[in-house]
């Protein structure tokens, strides 16, 4: 197994920035496969992390992943270069993975309340290895409305700034941060309470 | 943690709050993801793509002898009641066999195809043939099914 996250310390935002450029000369050529090659190779980790911090579960985030690689292919002719293209893409994920919790919500509705069973599926993961507070945090995340939960992963775990979050999110940066503040007021709320 | 608005407050309020999730991913996934994702994007295309499936020779048969039947029925529809030579009382048989096709095409209905297609057939299924269906076959089928030789005669 590897240390998760340890591509935020080559990544983040000015790596993708860059990437942006060489992407947009290939699309501009209509070399659609080599701006493809350059998206899967480059995009591949932060995507995955933003996926897996909504989902959970490794073998979901992999589905939704390969998803989101298929529909980015597909759409590649007919991106319109308006947004960065990581913005785009992070777009898709998104959406794909918004899409996948409400099917898992409706599949789980009748059997088993969401949130407990997010709960079991992320502590029983076999590639989950954190301690007791990475299981608080976890736990207090999922207690988030579906939209703070992602403006807190994009911030605090992938360490993403709020314009670029505003981009992705299509979200006014001032709205994002009175977001990230309530999440953080309630996870510490929930924090504490767990721990009296 | 990086901030890009110090004002901001956007430290956990938590001593030993976790900068990580917990969460890892499989040894080597990321090396093996690209060839993952080229490969189901490959299989896409190649299930997209507009396949011509030759047609079983069983299954071939059996809608060449429906078509055939409803081709039958319209020729013989045609030719009889068109035709000022049959009398009355062969116009009458001719009424009832052609009923009787009518009635035979009526019934294949969705268990006539269950029971008697495979699904491979089914999704075999494909139009491409129906120009072998002719006049003549037509002739042949009526008379393999039992049509009086003497009326096909007459009025074919």
């Amino acid at each position: 197994m590897i240390k998760p996250f340890a591509f935020l310390s080559i990544l983040p935002s000015m790596k993708l920035d860059a990437q942006d450029e060489r992407i947009k000369e290939h699309l501009a050529k209509s070399d659609f496969k080599t701006a493809f090659e350059i998206i899967l190779s480059e995009f591949k980790q932060p995507l995955y992390w933003h996926i897996r911090n909504m989902l959970l579960s490794h073998d979901d985030t992999d589905d939704i992943l390969q998803e989101t690689f298929i529909k980015i292919w597909k759409n590649l002719p007919r991106f319109e270069q308006r947004s960065k293209v990581y913005s785009w893409a992070y777009r898709i994920a998104t959406n794909e993975s918004l899409g996948f919790i409400d099917k898992r919500k409706r599949k789980h509705a009748e059997s088993l309340d969401d949130n407990q069973h997010l709960e079991n599926t992320m502590f029983a993961e076999e590639y989950f290895d954190g301690d007791e507070a990475h299981k608080t945090l976890l736990a207090a995340v999922q207690t988030l409305p579906q939209k703070q939960q992602m403006i807190f992963n994009m911030k605090y775990f992938q360490e993403m700034k709020y314009d670029e979050i505003s981009e992705i999110t299509e979200t006014s940066v001032g709205a994002l941060k009175a977001s990230y503040h309530h999440a953080v007021r309630k996870i510490e709320d929930f924090v504490k309470i767990k721990s009296d | 943690m990086n901030t890009d608005n110090n004002n901001e407050k956007d430290f956990l309020n938590w001593e030993g709050a976790p900068k990580i999730s917990g969460m890892k991913v499989p040894k080597g996934y990321f090396d093996r993801l690209e060839t993952s994702v080229l490969q189901s994007i490959s299989a896409e295309e190649t299930l997209t793509e507009t396949k011509v499936i030759p047609i079983p020779k069983k299954s071939n048969s059996k809608i060449i002898s429906i078509f055939t039947a409803i081709a039958a029925a319209l020729i013989g529809a045609v030719l009889i009641f068109n035709n000022p030579a049959t009398n009355d009382i062969t116009n009458e048989l001719a009424e009832e066999l052609l009923l009787d096709e009518w009635t035979n095409l009526a019934n294949i209905d969705d268990y006539f195809i269950a029971e008697n297609f495979t699904e491979a057939e089914l999704a075999s299924i494909s139009f491409e043939n129906k120009d072998e269906i002719t006049a003549q076959a037509a002739f042949e089928y009526m008379l393999d099914e039992g049509y009086p030789e003497y009326l096909l005669y007459e009025t074919y």
